[in-house]
């Protein structure tokens, strides 16, 4: 086994872990075919694991004499393609005419979208292993966001790859011997663009295994999980964070200070329950349980502390205006429009919000749809307006909005 | 000096689409100056809030909350102070 294998077997081990019972493991590791082994070896009868290859990037190194393993011919980048099914159909009958292409190409669509190879939300523990840079650089990003369709509500991705210290010029981004798809920053913020959460540096190396034109190559190993989206339901549960860091930000933007009684829904609650975040917090349970079916929506004037006598039931207050917010500390944007007479004098003035979520998420759309409401108006302005502002203004005004509010990340 | 009288009206919105009148910011005889948020309206896609144009006490508020609203509609009136 390589070096780098035998670094990242102990927290390859922790991602088994967390497989369930007849659980699905997909191994993307084209350039490791002894991972087949190991991780064959790990399952045991726990899982079964599913072995991807790829036609497109390069010879199948194939472990020899390993059972239990389910093969697929897909493509990384797009785990619904069927290779094999796309093969069959082409040797029967391969197109000649543009007519007979464009047959071909809906086919292909059509078995994208109604079979796709790798379903979505159906893999418990992805492992990829050297593919981004194996991928076309316009089809790495997208290729993050395919793992996180295929993976289960609590799924989990552990990917090895290479990063690089500095961002990487087009040159070298198509550069056959450079070894990163992304930088260090840069690769975290893809993944927290594809809506996973949790995401932790399981392993990066100290110093430098590699450069090319002056820029250094390290291996790392991340692991990110799936599974914030939902309602934001009240059950009166609250979160003690531990430290050792004064103040912290989760991927959903609560900020959470060392010691603070932190109130949070019934989603965040149980998301704090799950690793990566066990240890870190003390739970608050309400003394009377709230039935999830009687649950109410999160109530936006809520403040950020989770007080006493609420877990005690003993007391649930009404929210004044002013109190403080439970905001994630984020930009919307709202649009102003103004009218004005031919010399100029402002003679009306109005604020564009949106109706649900109380500011647009950036400021392209604020301005279009002031622009579109009001076509007469003299002038149309973008504004950045901060979560907290927002969370006031719907306070005060007596409209909720769901919690937490998500910085532009859809 | 007599106190002049503001009107405020709805907007000309581009679409006939329902507006309701949601939130008055302020309530009748309360100073509002100008620039502070007077009322909100609600249309399909997005919430609007008006500007008071003018320092002054509103005086009068011609449309309830939650009752609809089309442009040019006159809601309510300031009586200036400044």
């Amino acid at each position: 086994m390589s070096p780098v294998l035998l670094e990242i077997e102990d927290l390859l081990q922790k991602s088994l872990s967390i497989v369930q019972p007849a659980g699905t493991v997909l191994l993307l590791a084209p350039d490791h075919p002894e991972l087949e082994c190991l991780l064959a070896e790990r399952l045991a009868e726990r899982g079964q694991l599913v072995v991807m290859h790829c036609p497109c990037s390069g010879p199948v190194h194939q472990a020899a004499g390993v059972e239990r393993i389910q093969r697929l011919r897909g493509v990384y980048s797009d785990l619904r393609i069927d290779v094999d099914w796309l093969e069959k159909r082409l040797s029967v009958s391969p197109p000649v005419t543009y007519s007979d292409l464009c047959a071909f190409q809906a086919a292909r669509e059509g078995q994208m979208r109604d079979s796709p190879l790798v379903p979505s939300d159906s893999v418990d523990l992805l492992i990829a292993v050297g593919i981004l840079r194996r991928l076309p650089v316009e089809q790495r990003s997208g290729a993050l966001m395919e793992f996180y369709r295929v993976l289960k509500k609590q799924g989990r991705l552990a990917l090895i790859d290479f990063v690089s210290d500095e961002s990487l010029s087009d040159h070298l981004l198509r550069h056959p011997d450079c070894p990163a798809g992304f930088q260090e920053l840069e690769l975290m913020e893809v993944l927290e663009s594809a809506k996973f959460h949790g995401i932790e540096i399981g392993h990066l190396d100290q110093d430098p295994v590699a450069s090319l034109e002056g820029v250094a190559f390290r291996r790392l190993l991340i692991q990110a999980h799936k599974g914030k989206e939902g309602m934001c339901l009240e059950r009166y549960q609250g979160v003690i964070y531990l430290g050792p860091w004064k103040v912290v930000e989760d991927d959903d933007g609560h900020i959470l200070k060392r010691g603070q009684r932190f109130a949070v829904c019934d989603k965040t609650f149980h998301i704090y329950k799950r690793p990566p975040y066990t240890g870190q917090f003390v739970y608050l349970e309400p003394a009377t349980d709230v039935p999830l079916e009687q649950a109410k929506p999160w109530d936006v004037r809520h403040p950020a502390e989770r007080l006493p006598c609420e877990t005690k039931g003993t007391f649930f207050p009404q929210y004044e205006v002013g109190s403080s917010v439970a905001s994630t500390g984020g930009i919307g944007y709202m649009g102003i429009v103004e009218w004005r007479t031919v010399n100029g004098e402002v003679t009306r003035r109005a604020k564009v919000l949106h109706r649900f979520k109380g500011c647009f998420e950036d400021g392209k759309e604020a301005l279009e749809t002031a622009r579109r409401a009001f076509p007469d108006a003299s002038s149309y302005q973008a504004v950045p307006l901060p979560f907290d502002e927002v969370l006031r203004r719907r306070q005060r005004v007596g409209r909720t909005v769901a919690c937490p509010i998500t910085p532009n990340r859809e | 000096m007599m106190n002049k009288r503001v009107e405020i009206r709805a907007p000309e919105h581009h679409t006939e689409c329902t507006a309701v009148l949601s939130y008055w910011y302020v309530s009748v005889g309360q100073a509002v100056k100008a620039g502070e948020d007077l009322l909100d309206y609600e249309t399909e896609k997005a919430v609007v809030t008006l500007e008071a144009p003018v320092d002054g006490i509103l005086a009068e508020v011609l449309v309830a909350e939650d009752q609809a609203i089309h442009p040019s509609m006159l809601l309510g009136v300031i009586e200036s102070t400044g």
